[in-house]
């Protein structure tokens, strides 16, 4: 008799972890898929509408060029692209993100994708203009190379942008400050707006 | 005695019993009352949302790129015409500043290197691989970079959606195909260095490669010259 009790005691434990268990990993794996395809989603609809704000900057370029306004239009492109070259220093309203100590290059790589993907128009790291012939971080001993630049701490990286959006985005929880004083709990990081920054 | 320790054994007996005919009937009347759920079918419903949303932004997608790249082509003709009747002094200074900004077509020896995730059961790129993997080859002096056609600049957002990657609102999915041009042994130690997860890449040398130009600049919206009325020297 006694044995009877205990095997059924035995059994009715485990199905009841069982039950538990499997109804604990059906939860999880509800919330985690659906936070993932939320943030996806998003990616797309952002660069959907990217693609259609091109387009239609594309379409009023060619309506200027076939107008009277061709001249006003090569003006601009040479604007355009006397900024884009880096070769003169340009201003307008951004963020200063400042970073005390020492950290890996990963994490500035970090950081400048969440700029970038922000609408990061300019950035300089230090004083010096991030463009594609300097581009390129790595860590050296008491710093970070640029291309061919040594970058000694405290690290400022100066951005021209849209600032509430900048600072938004790098401020928000799950962003870089978020994550990078998570795993260096003693670092100190100051994200600064500013109405006009100069970046030579 | 023996009958008072046999009654209370009885007891015992009983109440345990009772305890665990309680347990099974109540779980008996939850599992009655709740609705049938298959051990995957919270799985597959998932999975069903995200491939039908992942399809719906894939064609909005694809017709957007088909429209921009149209007008992106009339726009190129129409300068080229309005450059040809602009002055030389204009055209001079468009041609160096274009090279300045690197944003004209590159030709020259270089590196290709093909990557082709996820296959045989092995890992899967993600932006933020790729984003290592550009990094390294500017350090190592890329003049140019361009992945599966699209030029890659370095201000450029790198990200992740599903199971491809964005370069700045382009969509591009695997097997992915960078191209470099520049030194090709510099290359190619910035792909050993780029340090990616155990997903096999193949890199070979090219003596002849031609990079597109940039499909357009990042619009400055926020950014203007310290001094516009500065004459250029280049």
């Amino acid at each position: 008799m006694k044995k009877i009790l205990t095997v059924v005691i035995v059994i009715t434990c485990a199905l009841l972890v069982v039950q538990s268990r499997s109804y604990s990993a059906a939860k999880k794996n509800g919330t985690v898929t659906s936070k993932n395809i939320l943030s996806e989603v998003s990616v797309f609809q952002l660069a959907n509408q990217e693609t259609r704000n091109a387009v239609l900057k594309e379409q009023k370029k060619i309506d200027e060029l076939s107008s009277q306004l061709a001249s006003e239009s090569v003006a601009k492109e040479i604007a355009t692209l006397r900024i884009a070259a880096g070769l003169e220093a340009v201003t307008g309203e951004g963020i200063e993100v400042t970073i005390d100590k020492s950290v890996p290059a990963f994490w500035i790589v970090d950081l400048l994708a969440q700029l970038t993907s922000s609408g990061a128009e300019v950035i300089a790291i230090n004083g010096n203009r991030y463009l594609d012939r300097t581009a390129g971080l790595r860590d050296v001993s008491g710093g970070l190379l640029m291309r061919s630049v040594f970058l000694r701490p405290p690290y400022t990286v100066t951005v021209i942008g849209p600032q509430v959006e900048l600072r938004n985005t790098v401020s928000q929880t799950g962003g870089f400050v978020d994550r990078i004083k998570k795993t260096i709990p003693d670092l100190r990081v100051i994200v600064a707006q500013r109405e006009s920054i100069v970046i030579r | 005695m023996n009958s008072i320790s046999q009654f209370k054994d009885y007891r015992l007996q009983a109440s345990v019993f009772l305890v665990v005919g309680i347990i099974i009937g109540t779980l008996l009347a939850i599992q009655i009352r709740s609705d049938t759920v298959t051990s995957n079918e919270g799985i597959s419903n998932t999975i069903r949302i995200e491939n039908d949303l992942l399809r719906s932004f894939t064609q909005e997608h694809q017709v957007l790129t088909l429209q921009l790249e149209e007008l992106q082509r009339k726009r190129k003709e129409l300068e080229a015409i309005t450059e040809r009747n602009s002055s030389k002094k204009v055209q001079s200074q468009l041609k160096l500043l274009r090279q300045s900004a690197h944003v004209q077509s590159i030709e020259g020896a270089g590196i290709r290197i093909t990557i082709e995730d996820g296959v045989a059961g092995g890992l899967y790129l993600t932006a933020a691989d790729m984003r290592d993997m550009v990094n390294a080859l500017f350090l190592q002096g890329a003049q140019g970079i361009v992945v599966n056609g699209t030029r890659v600049s370095a201000l450029m957002p790198i990200r992740d959606a599903f199971d491809t990657i964005f370069f700045g609102n382009r969509q591009v999915s695997s097997p992915f195909v960078i191209e470099a041009v520049g030194n090709y042994e510099a290359l190619l130690y910035g792909v050993r260095e780029a340090k990616l997860k155990k997903i096999k890449i193949y890199a070979e040398r090219v003596d002849q490669l031609t990079l597109a130009s940039y499909d357009a600049l990042i619009p400055f919206t926020d950014t203007k010259l310290l001094a516009p009325d500065t004459p250029l020297s280049l």
